[in-house]
């Protein structure tokens, strides 16, 4: 294997030909196969791939972070010039307290909870050498340092008193402390809303001029690399395929594998309408599995007999930009997603109305009114996109158009214009089969004990009033509709991957031939790869059997492909509800405007951030007025944290709540946005 | 987790394009079960409990003599030796055939009260953790209030009102278990009822009585399981204490472990040890041998 183009001397992390395994039950099972990639001090390095392809085992074995059965079978890693292979245990850790920091997917398991932040960041300095004193003041700074507004008051407090965004900045304050020369994010903004994701990645972009250690940043979200990364390596099966910076790689992709990820992303403003998604034939190989010639053939659509017997050769693209393919000039060959032909009907006639509905939850410390006058409706075929921040009462509402939440008085939820019983368990059958769920998490929500054939066929039975015989019949030819074969019906979850899992939780909704279905980020636990297939499936069904979809996510993208009409949420409140293309034309509400602002580009479109400034209300006292009054960029000081703003209708279909005019907010939303206000610290 | 090559194979040889080769439930289960048959506490377990279940079912088959009378031509208070392996007692029996048929009362009552528990703890855990609300609190605050006070004394009232009585001492014993399988069984439902697949059944019209037997039940067994062998371990101790304080539920001159410590213990000072440590030796073993057992289930369940 050759060394990539960049020069080592100049390198603050150098890995090289490294070779890890997993020892499972017994064997060595290979993971990387031959790794090889620099990072200088002060860049940005993206490792990008399908989960399993070995990117977190990369950056875990950089600092030889690795369980008792992962052992390094060969190569070399680099570190400042140092050798972490051959480093004794003593060394090992001297090197990671002081050379090398990790920042970790999710920050509440990253910290201790029964201790206080101040202790906890103070002690990261301690272990290099401070004084208790010292350690205290540079605690302070440090947190000062990470933008945390009054820091005083959060190093004396726990963990659990602090939001996910707050804490992932301590947790990087933490990694700082050693001015490392490696600092390592694994997936540092994945368990975050988009917003919150868009503040951590903006402060990690202003740490790094100031900082100037090597970053090797690992995500699956191709936007989260493009904007924060100067150059990326994409990963498969344990070896990198494609090198080169964000631009070349992004906008001029050189591996099919590049391409296939790529494609399978809702991008340029794409809908269901145009063409499916691409999804990447096949499933990553088994960790161990040997793959002596190219790691991606079996899935590659270029592949030819020469791709199965040799060693695919590194060809340089341009300058830095290489790919590890037999055949980069037929690149263009590779096929382009199927086109839609069929026409999308959506029908005018209203399947399921929420007229109304609050619903409020009675708790010991008091009343908490998590959903306020919400009206939404649905049209036959019709795809309701649903979006707005964690704890803006997104679920809450699909749980009680389902039953689970009884409604308060006053509201109400009809099929075809007749009020359904508030309960699911009181519920007649029609109702229930007229209105399905798909959650976010499938390993939750399937039944480890059962079989799939079991789940179906009783989801069936429930649902139709079918029973032996006809009701297995019909689950199979569900199955068969959702693309699972006969063998897969008689397995249980967790011999499913996470697709083929989400695949079942689908045919469960559809058992009964819903005409509602409600899918809570049905996509967000799944690789880009598979979210396609699941997307093509959703878009495809409702094509075929006209069903409406309330599809709740945070990711812009999908929900553009995806949705007729959206409808954001904050507070518990609808604060816009719209057509989908006339959303995007604007105007706006501002929240809206700040939530689309808030999404990394893969395109590499200009960034213009609207930051949202400090939490989400809790439901339990809103702000009076506009409820969002408090983190508004347009507030109109006087009237909107007094009046409460009525729903306003710009065109048809489209209603914003705003006190400011639609043609104002028109105007406004043409200039790019600029903050003038003093930046928090 | 050891497993041989073939066995890899096979996992490798099932995985095709679609279906992770995640092993199949036929897969785990045989490695489990290798896990278990491996395991050194699990072999001795298996040993010791083997010994008692086959003195309790087929005493005639290991004692040497009758366990009730005095054995001829020996002397009472006789140390171990060739003729009598464990000695004699006060009385001239022989030590080693008592506890070979001491078993049988204590392998019948042990397992019947550790059940009776199991059953009610079970259904009551279930129930709570799933409808939780005020019925939840109430039966709860029971619940800690009887595992407050110490088993024994609790046990000792209720043997007394009722009368030492072999079926009185099991249902007491089962009684008395109920709350700490509860317990457990309460905590694990909480939990799994927070699980989506519950919501779903819920969505679709399911009765709670399906939700909590035929959805939740299934995922907590295991749960059940050790939680089971664990309580037979003190449902023996505890039954072998009451018989120490003579509620043992038989007459005073049937072998019974308990009883025969309490009948012979003064004597350890006189030296003459064998009447009394070979019945606690085998209270003692029956526990560990049941421990040990649980321990390496629950580890190769775990696995």
């Amino acid at each position: 294997m050759t060394a990539s183009p960049t020069a080592t001397d100049t390198a603050a992390l150098s890995i090289r030909d490294l070779e890890m395994a997993y020892m499972v039950r017994g064997t060595p099972r290979a993971v990387l196969r031959g790794v090889s990639f620099d990072v200088r001090a002060g860049e940005a390095y993206g490792l990008v791939g399908e989960s399993g392809c070995g990117k977190s085992t990369t950056a875990y074995t950089a600092l030889r972070y690795l369980p008792s059965n992962g052992l390094i079978q060969g190569g070399t890693i680099s570190v400042g010039g140092r050798e972490v292979t051959a480093m004794s245990s003593k060394e090992l850790r001297e090197f990671r307290a002081n050379h090398a920091s990790m920042v970790y997917q999710d920050p509440v398991q990253a910290v201790n909870p029964v201790l206080k932040i101040g202790r906890q960041v103070a002690e990261s300095f301690e272990v290099i050498g401070h004084s208790k004193g010292e350690a205290k003041e540079l605690a302070h700074k440090a947190l000062q340092r990470v933008h945390i507004a009054d820091p005083e008051g959060v190093l004396e407090r726990y963990p659990h008193q602090l939001s996910g965004g707050m804490l992932q900045r301590v947790v990087i304050a933490m990694a700082l402390a050693s001015d490392p020369l490696l600092l390592v994010l694994d997936e540092p903004t994945t368990g975050l809303d988009a917003t919150v994701e868009a503040e951590v990645l903006d402060l990690v972009r202003e740490l790094r001029d100031e900082i100037g250690a090597a970053i090797l940043l690992i995500a699956h979200n191709l936007g989260v690399i493009r904007t924060m990364c100067d150059r990326v390596g994409i990963m498969y099966a344990g070896r990198i395929v494609e090198e080169g910076t964000v631009e070349d790689v992004f906008d001029n992709p050189s591996h099919p594998y590049t391409v296939g990820l790529l494609n399978s992303i809702p991008r340029h403003g794409a809908r269901k309408t145009d063409r499916e998604l691409f999804s990447i034939p096949g499933n990553l190989p088994q960790i161990g599995d040997p793959l002596p010639t190219c790691v991606y053939v079996a899935r590659c659509p270029l592949a030819t007999d020469k791709c199965s017997a040799e060693v695919p050769p590194i060809v340089a693209r341009s300058d830095g930009h290489w790919t590890r393919c037999h055949h980069p000039d037929r690149i263009d060959e590779v096929p382009l997603p199927d086109e839609v032909s069929t026409a999308h009907n959506v029908g005018t006639e209203e399947v399921i109305g929420v007229h109304g509905v609050s619903k409020t939850f009675h708790q010991r410390s008091g009343d908490v009114p998590a959903l306020v006058g919400v009206d939404l409706g649905f049209a036959e075929g019709e795809t309701l996109g649903l979006v707005g921040e964690s704890g803006s009462g997104k679920s809450t509402l699909a749980k009680t158009m389902l039953g689970v939440h009884e409604p308060d008085e006053g509201g109400a939820i009809t099929l075809r214009g007749r009020p359904m019983a508030t309960k699911s368990i009181d519920r007649e059958t029609e109702s229930i089969r007229a209105i399905q769920m798909v959650f976010q998490n499938p390993d939750s929500a399937l039944n480890r004990s059962w079989t799939v054939r079991r789940i179906l066929t009783r989801a069936v039975s429930k649902l139709t009033g079918k029973s032996g015989d006809d009701a297995e019949a019909q689950a199979v030819q569900i199955a068969h509709a959702m693309q699972l074969s006969d063998r897969h019906l008689d397995m249980r979850p967790r011999q499913l991957s996470g697709g083929l899992k989400q695949r079942v939780a689908i045919a469960r909704a559809f058992a009964g031939d819903p005409d509602v279905v409600v899918a809570d980020e049905p996509t967000s636990a799944l690789d880009v790869s598979v979210q396609a297939a699941i997307l093509n499936l959703l878009a495809e069904l409702q094509r075929d059997v006209r069903t409406s979809y309330l599809f709740i996510t945070h990711d812009i993208g999908v929900v553009r492909y995806l949705a007729d009409r959206i409808a954001v949420m904050y507070v518990g409140r609808v604060m816009e509800v719209g057509p989908t293309d006339v959303m995007f034309e604007g105007p706006i509400h501002p929240y809206t405007e700040a939530l689309l602002s808030a999404v990394p580009s893969v395109d590499g479109e200009a960034e213009n951030r609207i930051p949202l400034k400090g939490e989400i209300p809790s439901p339990k006292n809103p702000p009076p007025g506009c409820v969002f009054h408090t983190r508004c960029h347009r507030v109109i000081e006087g009237t909107c944290d007094k009046i409460e703003p009525p729903m306003v209708e710009v065109s048809l279909g489209h209603s914003i709540k705003c006190h400011i005019p639609p043609d104002e907010l028109l105007e406004m939303q043409k200039v790019p946005w600029v903050d003038h206000s003093v930046p928090e610290l | 987790m050891t497993t041989t090559p073939e066995n890899i194979e096979t996992v490798a040889a099932e995985s095709d394009d679609r279906a992770v080769a995640v092993a199949t439930r036929k897969q785990v289960r045989k490695e489990q079960r290798r896990l278990l048959f491996r395991s050194p506490s699990f072999i001795i377990g298996t040993i010791i409990i083997g010994f008692w279940v086959l003195s309790g079912l087929w005493p005639e088959l290991l004692d040497r003599f009758d366990p009730k009378a005095s054995v001829p031509g020996v002397s009472p208070r006789t140390p171990p030796g060739d003729g009598t392996w464990w000695g004699t007692d006060r009385l001239g029996r022989d030590v080693y055939s008592r506890v070979v048929h001491g078993a049988r009362p204590i392998l019948i009552a042990a397992p019947a009260a550790t059940v009776i528990a199991a059953f009610f703890g079970t259904l009551l855990g279930l129930f709570t953790g799933y409808f939780r609300g005020w019925v939840d609190e109430i039966i709860s605050r029971i619940l800690e209030a009887i595992l407050s006070i110490p088993a024994i004394l609790l046990a000792i009232v209720i043997v007394f009102t009722f009368g030492a009585t072999t079926p009185v001492i099991i249902g007491t014993i089962g009684f008395l278990f109920i709350p700490a399988i509860a317990r457990t069984v309460r905590a694990a439902t909480l939990a799994e009822a927070q699980l989506d697949y519950v919501t779903a059944a819920q969505m679709r019209g399911e009765r709670s009585l399906f939700i909590i037997g035929r959805e939740i039940f299934p995922n907590i067994v295991g749960v059940v399981i050790v939680e089971v062998t664990v309580r037979l371990g003190y449902a023996i101790f505890t039954l072998a204490t009451l018989a120490f304080l003579g509620l043992s539920g038989g007459n005073a001159t049937d072998p019974n472990w308990g009883l025969d410590v309490a009948q012979n213990y003064q004597q350890v000072v006189a030296e003459v040890w064998w009447p009394t440590v070979f019945p606690a030796l085998a209270i003692g073993t029956l526990v560990i041998g049941v421990n040990l057992m649980a321990d390496s289930i629950d580890e190769a369940l775990k696995s």
